[in-house]
């Protein structure tokens, strides 16, 4: 009655490791579009990466469902979020609280995500995105709360389309998404309250 | 996984996780070298509400918390093993998912089923037999005999 199973470990220090993701994804938003070095969790079930599984382990708990974006959604990644964060898949990313895309072209569409009411504009989706790098491909202006005057972002994986769907993001504010892009070592931020200019 | 097999896992589960930790720490010590095995969860202690049907109408009730520690290992071969048993006790919770993941190897069941599972099964009958004897030694029947205006 052997039962064989795929799951892997999570942090190798539960506190600290959660604790110390937690706060660079706070520093992420609070300066939209600078870099935050942040330790993944190299054990995570492939295709799932280092630093999206850290965010996902620090942020996710049984009180906020999650939509795992295909091709993650299979069941060692289910498994694995399901027994380290115990947070509630769901199969419609409308419903999520978090939604986990591997790169831009697995998204759902963002306008589609929960972007909260006028009296709980909390009660929004937060996505969590992988990405390959950061500071290829053209860049894009950032400004808004967290940044002195412009900032200069850019990463060749987002596509115009991301860029036009974070703009309209942008315009519902302050309802609307906030994007934590997890890159291979580092996190950058992008609130609802970020305005892009490309 | 079958009913059958759900059930048998639940009973295994349950002695161990209500052993005596110093028995169980005697009885898997006395097994000898065991297969190594990662820490995948805890062991971590933290608090659960116990809930009971103790309204009228059998409604779920907060009883109160209670401090659990739970723990979860993965031996060499990928099996899981998971423990919660009850207070701060990191150690009983290790051992008892190393256990419970040992048992549902072919290799080791027979080995364990016979030198761990079977002694604190009948420890543990014999410390429920020694409780119901001491309390019965107090014990008040209540009867009511017939009462004659119900005739």
């Amino acid at each position: 009655m052997t039962l064989t199973n795929d799951l892997s470990p999570g942090f190798d220090e539960p506190v600290d490791g959660a604790q110390r993701t937690f706060r660079a994804v706070l520093e992420a938003l609070s300066r939209p579009g600078v870099p935050v070095p942040l330790a993944g969790i190299d054990s995570a079930p492939a295709p799932m990466k280092p630093t999206l599984a850290a965010a996902a382990l620090s942020l996710l708990d049984h009180e906020t469902s999650v939509y795992l974006a295909p091709p993650l959604a299979i069941e060692s990644v289910r498994r694995y979020i399901a027994f380290h964060t115990g947070a509630p898949i769901v199969s419609e990313p409308g419903e999520a609280d978090f939604v986990i895309a591997l790169a831009d072209r697995d998204m759902p569409d963002v306008l589609q995500l929960k972007a909260g009411t006028a009296e709980y504009p909390d009660a929004s989706a937060t996505l969590l995105l992988g990405i390959s790098g950061f500071g290829t491909g053209l860049p894009v202006r950032l400004s808004g709360p967290g940044i002195a005057d412009t900032r200069e972002f850019s990463s060749g994986d987002l596509t115009d389309d991301f860029w036009t769907h974070a703009r309209k993001n942008h315009t519902r504010f302050p309802l609307g998404i906030d994007v934590i892009l997890c890159g291979p070592e580092s996190v950058v931020g992008l609130p609802r309250s970020t305005s892009i200019a490309v | 996984m079958t009913d059958v097999q759900l059930q048998d896992r639940q009973q295994w589960m349950g002695i161990l996780a209500r052993a005596n930790e110093t028995a169980l720490a005697q009885l898997v010590g006395s097994l000898g070298d065991l297969p190594e095995h990662d820490l995948l969860r805890g062991p971590e202690s933290g608090l659960v509400m116990v809930r009971g049907r103790a309204g009228g109408a059998g409604n779920a009730f907060n009883l109160g918390e209670m401090t659990v520690t739970r723990c979860t290992v993965r031996t060499g071969d990928g099996t899981l093993g998971h423990a919660y048993v009850s207070g701060r006790r990191p150690e009983h919770a290790e051992r008892a998912a190393l256990a419970d993941a040992l048992l549902q190897q072919e290799t080791h069941h027979t080995q364990i089923m016979e030198r761990v599972i079977d002694p604190l099964t009948q420890q543990e009958a014999a410390r429920r037999e020694a409780n119901r004897a001491e309390s019965d030694a107090t014990r008040v029947d209540f009867f009511t005999l017939v009462r004659g205006e119900d005739e």
